[in-house]
């Protein structure tokens, strides 16, 4: 046999390879696949997620803690799964995590053992009724939207 | 006005009319993401969005780095609010 001879294997040719599937010239198997499309990732539009990376952008800057939103599941006791998340950012002390779980309807702020001074529990609790107040309507970016803003004018700026 | 342009003018124009508005109403079914309702579960990967580092800039921290998120005795010093809806 030469050098670079292609030898098919005679097992495979005699065979039917199955639906979608045929054997090439050179034995290779060449096989159909449904395409699936890829779910969506989000139920929001650019432009929502943009009012919202503007809202983030602008608390962080004028109060100069890190405030970060979580969307998702939140497991069985919500506040440690919140405060976990917290603590996995890179300084827990000036973060703020507004964290809501649709599926479960849930809301949970949680401020850092220094922003929790700059950021007092009533006005997080006043951004909370802000947010079900627009969650219960199914505007999720215009509550989290307004809360950012809300929890940004109540911590203010920051003092050197 | 003979019996074919009365029908094309009282007939034919307002039902033309009536499928513009009637496609006009179904443009936009189906077309951009499905828009959360409250109530429907919720089918999608958690996301956790911060605030854009180019945008916020070099910042005075009052911590000066890492802090612990418990005290020392093991209590919980974070603040915050809850709800539901």
């Amino acid at each position: 046999m030469a050098t670079g001879e292609l030898t098919p294997s005679s097992t495979a040719v005699d065979e039917e390879p199955g639906y979608g599937a045929a054997v090439t010239s050179s034995g290779r198997i060449s096989a159909a696949k449904m395409y699936a499309p890829a779910g969506p990732i989000s139920p929001f539009t650019t432009q929502q997620l943009a009012r919202l990376d503007e809202a983030l952008t602008l608390a962080s800057r004028e109060t100069g803690l890190d405030f970060s939103v979580y969307l998702g599941d939140l497991g069985e006791d919500t506040r440690v799964t919140a405060e976990g998340l917290l603590a996995s950012t890179d300084n827990p002390a000036d973060a703020v995590v507004v964290a809501v779980s649709p599926g479960q309807r849930a809301i949970e702020i949680v401020t850092g053992s220094q922003a929790r001074f700059r950021l007092p529990d009533r006005g997080a609790k006043l951004a909370v009724a802000s947010m079900v107040a627009s969650f219960k309507e199914g505007d999720l970016i215009g509550g989290l939207v307004n809360a950012l803003r809300m929890l940004s004018d109540q911590a203010g700026a920051p003092q050197h | 006005m003979n019996l074919v342009e009365t029908i094309l003018v009282f007939a034919v124009i307002p039902l033309v009319i009536y499928a513009l508005c009637g496609v006009a109403t179904l443009r936009s079914k189906g077309a951009g993401v499905a828009r959360y309702r409250p109530g429907q579960p919720w089918e999608y990967p958690a996301m956790w969005w911060s605030a854009n580092p180019d945008g916020v800039g070099a910042r005075y921290s009052h911590a000066g780095g890492a802090t612990a998120v418990g005290a020392a005795d093991g209590a919980s010093v974070t603040g915050g609010a809850r709800g539901n809806w």
